[in-house]
């Protein structure tokens, strides 16, 4: 999930707070067992790595499979 | 009908900015969802949408539709309309850096607000259930004959399941840049393709094949997670 660009690091807290509490509800709990989703809750700078590294390793990839 | 939707709550959200912080117990999110209805971005963002009502971060949850490009132009309307907007959200995941890396949009993610990551994604292959090919070792000798023979279905170029197919071609000895990948703008129209017998295999993310393979209409034959997943007897990639 990402949110606008432009907000506030206090803004950015909020809705991360907001996805957090959500993840914790029964429903949430359903969406993921209904849909054979495995969780992997990450927030703020440890996603914001994450996706740098899968955007490195993508590229890696998609080099050696001579896609770009 | 998800305009007028849309369109109703930002009334709605008009009215309620007129109101003083104070009286404004919970926020009215807007989640903007870079894909058509009925694939997994969808899926995901109307769930997390449920949950941010139900744990009463949220009073009320608008989505806005809007697909194409591996996300790229729902990504674009987000970062150019909602810039500086707190309550607005969108659903994102490893197709649209895929879709970045070849297709080069103007717009990239990186200039909106990494926020969480809620799943981690993996894809599954599928054959239509009447396919001779009965695993990925079969579909493996087929394009070692005749490259071109294979073809495979799934999402825009660079996504997931197209770099999994180069992986498998170039691992087997086989030149990438000689498989036959046909991209689908969405989950629904590779979901027809593969019913359809238009297409020799078939990639996405599990959730979106999931209720065909459960039917018996398409034959699983291999996952891109690097173990057996929980309760799901398919053969991974490696």
């Amino acid at each position: 999930m990402y949110g606008a660009p432009g907000i506030t690091p206090e803004q950015s807290k909020v809705l991360i707070d907001m996805i957090v509490k959500a993840t914790k509800t029964k429903s949430w709990a359903e969406s993921l067992d209904k849909n054979n989703w495995t969780p992997a809750l990450q927030t703020g700078k440890e996603f914001a790595d994450f996706v740098d590294r899968e955007f490195a390793s993508l590229r890696a990839t998609m080099v050696k499979a001579g896609m770009i | 009908m998800r305009r007028d939707d849309f369109l109703k709550s930002l009334a709605a959200m008009a009215a309620a900015a007129a109101l003083p912080l104070s009286a404004r117990a919970a926020a009215n999110l807007k989640v903007m969802i870079p894909a058509n209805p009925g694939g997994g971005w969808d899926t995901t963002g109307r769930a997390l949408g449920k949950a941010l009502q139900e744990s009463g971060a949220a009073t009320a949850v608008t989505f806005e539709n809007k697909g194409g490009a591996a996300g790229a132009i729902g990504l674009a309307q987000f970062v150019n309309a909602a810039k500086g907007d707190g309550n607005s959200m969108m659903v994102m995941g490893a197709v649209m850096l895929g879709g970045i890396i070849t297709g080069k949009p103007p717009v990239t993610v990186t200039q909106a607000t990494p926020l969480a990551r809620l799943t981690s994604e993996y894809n599954v292959f599928v054959v239509p259930a009447e396919s001779p090919l009965k695993s990925m070792k079969d579909v493996v000798e087929q394009m070692k004959k005749d490259p071109g023979s294979v073809k495979w279905g799934g999402g825009s170029r660079g996504s997931t399941e197209h770099i999994a197919a180069a992986m498998l071609a170039r691992e087997v000895g086989v030149d990438p840049s000689k498989i036959n990948y046909v991209p689908f703008r969405g989950g629904g129209e590779a979901v027809a393709a593969i019913l359809g017998n238009n297409v020799t295999v078939g990639g996405s993310g599990y959730s979106e094949f999931q209720q065909y393979i459960d039917s018996g209409k398409m034959r699983a034959i291999a996952v891109t997670a690097a173990a057996r997943l929980k309760g799901i007897n398919i053969p991974t990639m490696k």
